[in-house]
């Protein structure tokens, strides 16, 4: 019953071989390297199908990042499904151009992100010390007059320092209504100056040859600048999702799922490093050394499991920013890079979890370190939520190196030098830590 | 075959095997006797290329398992103490994964697969997860994975601990059939019962040292058909002694507060002179035993304690 070994080197092996044998004779004739594939591949499969096996720990993985970004999300919009700033406005000009401003702040898209209520000065800062709103903007008084004269006029926003994501949403809104009106001076300051002024002769109505005058004036000044400042290419026809601009598409998509993604990733990685310490309690992992293949085989085929996971992870977070709007022709890169996060995340904590030495000591190394790298890295509250001193330092952690360069993926603009920082930095950690960790493995840690 | 020389493993001041030799032949049965912490699990590790030796030499079909450690592992199979199994995975998978960590593949991997739940008898619950099987039938399919590979060494680490007699019986039918074919077994235990019925050669470990060593014949000799009498009770040791003394051709083995061992040949004979000494001595005499020549006694000659102590 008991037949020969398959597998042996050497000459004195080739002059035993028997018939039986042949069959076995001819895997171990294939290339060394084909057997070392197989063998991580088997030990891959043997993992994922272990996971699988785990629906519950898959759904945490998944749930819990999604439950915490949708809980974020209402916190921070106040329960809608795109976030809004309350701005609090104080009109001290009370003009033409000053209700300009007021108008166009509660219209068209600045709308779909603020909330703007009209208040009087002490009115304003009350709500503002209640923490009641996300930022308080003062037209003073002479706004209209500056204007038109072309002189600097200065514009007082107050922004809540509670909060962070939506007085930038503001800041930002209000950067683009000051262009405007700058512009809007630039191009009709003549004509506006001329309204403002009154008619001639101290009336108080103009003449049909003024308001002739004025209408051809500026019909002329915009016909001049149509084909610059308004292609004809605006004209009604409505945007491809691709040709959305970063701005269009949403902090949902581009800040929040990013985030959400990189915490299911650590998640991922800080479970499945747990692995390496049942497979040492269970004995599996003696076994695996007794085996004539390399320890390392076995520990990337938990690596490659890992990566399998993060890949399924990100699917369903790719899927999610398509739904809000990002173009698919940026998903397959996020979808690379987001898989090589997870993997080099899981060669992070095989690493940490191979350092202590317990298992209860392994659990509480790797929760002291997976909730700093999560707020630090931007994991839990976005980068733009963050002081900048924490972000600064946030950038440089493994999560939060993959995280911005996601972010930067899902926008369409990355910097590719950065890119390819990042992936240097990420590869060097994750070679580093995994042949700490073979060596770990190796040595005491498994014999222990 | 399986050769040992002179093995040495030291862990700080603690040494764990001290000068360990023996060699186990193909076809035959080699049986590794001792306490828990005897050394028997450390010389498996070593054997087994977990531990390197502090010193010494092992060697498995003439593979240094220190200098060609891949040559050793191809011609070993390691069945250890432990159920190294995956509860989520099937009989099928377990055995699929250790012949490829073997570097078996295709229908050769599929052939030995089927074969091996066959051998093994779970053909039928193949594919189950294991957490459905019952404690014996784990321990059959953790025997299963150190031969899916056809090993002509197979090292085998107390592989019936915490078994049912049925299942065990079943085991060790399935360690003769391996040998039948050929294979060099070396088996640690610390049932001599499992010794005495299943190995060829038997050394016994103590200590990290080998006390005895040869065939079941050749130890029960050591013991020169000495029978052993155990007699429970109240005593005191040094007047025991000094009363057992007068008696001829006693060996008192161990005197102990509670605890007298005597061995002498044809004890059958003796009792009533060895229990009438105990009671001139002061002592108090509550149980009797006799025991024929057996491992077990040659073990608490040796050692001066029972084998489970």
């Amino acid at each position: 019953m008991q037949g020969p070994p398959p597998f042996k080197r050497g000459r004195s092996a080739e002059r035993k071989k028997g018939p039986r044998e042949r069959e076995a004779w001819r895997g171990a004739g294939a290339p060394a390297i084909q057997k070392k594939m197989r063998y991580l591949w088997t030990s891959a499969l043997k993992d994922t199908k272990r996971r699988l096996a785990d629906p519950a720990a898959l759904a945490v993985w998944i749930g819990l990042p999604l439950f915490v970004g949708t809980l974020l999300s209402v916190i921070s919009s106040g329960g809608g499904g795109v976030p809004k700033a309350h701005v609090l406005l104080v009109d001290q000009d009370d003009t033409p151009a000053s209700r300009l401003v007021v108008t166009a702040s509660t219209s068209g898209r600045m709308a779909d992100y603020l909330i703007v209520e009209r208040v009087t000065e002490a009115d304003g800062r009350r709500k503002m010390d209640a923490g009641e709103a996300s930022a308080m903007l003062v037209l003073p008084k002479g706004f209209q007059r500056a204007i038109l004269d072309e002189q600097p006029a200065e514009l007082v926003l107050t922004t809540n320092p509670s909060q962070r994501i939506l007085p930038q949403i503001v800041e930002e809104g209000l950067d683009m209504l000051v262009e405007a009106v700058f512009y809007a001076q630039q191009i009709l300051g003549e004509p506006l100056r001329r309204i403002a002024q009154g008619p001639e002769g101290g009336g108080s109505v103009f003449s049909s040859e003024t308001i002739a005058s004025l209408s051809v004036d500026i019909n002329n000044r915009v016909a001049r600048l149509q084909n610059v400042v308004f292609p004809p290419v605006i004209g009604l026809r409505t945007p491809s999702p691709e040709a959305r601009t970063p701005q269009t598409i949403g902090v949902m998509a581009t800040v929040m799922t990013p985030t959400m993604l990189f915490m299911s990733l650590l998640f991922i990685a800080q479970g499945s490093a747990r692995d390496i310490w049942q497979e040492k309690i269970q004995g599996t992992l003696r076994r695996s050394l007794a085996v004539p293949s390399h320890i390392g085989w076995f520990l990337a085929g938990k690596v490659l499991a890992g990566a399998a996971l993060a890949a399924v992870v990100t699917l369903v977070g790719l899927v999610i920013v398509r739904f809000l709007g990002v173009p698919l022709l940026r998903l397959p890169g996020a979808f690379v890079w987001c898989t090589f996060n997870g993997a080099a995340l899981l060669c992070l904590f095989n690493f940490f979890d191979t350092l202590a030495a317990t298992e209860t000591g392994a659990r509480m190394l790797s929760t002291i370190i997976v909730f700093p790298m999560m707020f630090m890295g931007g994991s839990f509250f976005p980068f733009e939520a963050m002081p900048p001193w924490m972000q600064a330092i946030g950038r440089w952690t493994p999560n939060g190196l993959g995280g911005q360069q996601l972010k930067a993926l899902l926008r369409g603009a990355p910097d590719y030098g950065e890119l390819a920082v990042a992936t240097l930095v990420i590869i060097g950690l994750s070679a580093v830590t995994f042949l700490i960790t073979v060596r770990r493995v190796r040595g005491a840690f498994a014999t222990s | 075959m399986i050769e040992v020389q002179d093995l040495r493993k030291q862990y700080g001041d603690l040494v764990a095997v001290d000068g360990v030799s023996f060699t186990a032949a193909p076809g035959c049965i080699f049986g590794l006797l001792g306490p828990n912490g005897a050394g028997k699990s450390t010389i498996i590790n070593c054997l087994s290329g977990l531990l390197p030796p502090t010193s010494g030499r092992v060697r498995v079909l003439g593979h240094d398992v220190v200098a060609q450690p891949m040559e050793a592992r191809r011609e070993l199979g390691v069945v250890p103490q432990e159920l190294a199994l995956y509860e989520d995975l099937s009989a099928r998978d377990h055995l699929a994964y250790r012949g490829a960590a073997y570097g078996m593949s295709g229908s050769d991997l599929k052939t030995r697969v089927d074969e091996v739940l066959g051998i093994i008898g779970l053909q039928d619950r193949a594919r189950e997860p294991v957490k459905r099987f019952s404690g014996g039938m784990k321990r059959r399919l953790n025997f299963g994975c150190g031969i899916v590979h056809r090993p002509k060494a197979l090292l085998l680490d107390e592989p019936t601990v915490g078994v049912d007699p049925q299942s065990r019986v079943r085991l060790l039918d399935l360690v003769r059939e391996q040998v039948a074919g050929g294979t060099c077994v070396l088996y640690t235990t610390h049932y001599m019962e499992e010794a005495q019925e299943l190995c060829d050669r038997i050394a016994i470990m103590d200590h990290g040292k080998v006390l005895a060593i040869g065939t079941l014949n050749e130890l029960r000799a050591m013991l020169e058909e000495h029978d052993l009498v155990r007699v429970r009770g109240r005593f005191d040791p040094t007047r025991v002694r000094q009363a057992l003394a007068s008696l001829d051709r006693i060996d008192v083995v161990s005197a102990e507060p509670d605890l007298v061992v005597v061995a002498a040949q044809e004890a059958s004979r003796k009792v009533s002179a060895i229990l009438a000494a105990l009671t001139q001595s002061g002592g108090e005499i509550q149980e009797t035993s006799l025991s024929q020549p057996s491992l077990e006694s040659l073990f608490i000659k040796l050692t001066g304690r029972q084998l489970r102590e």
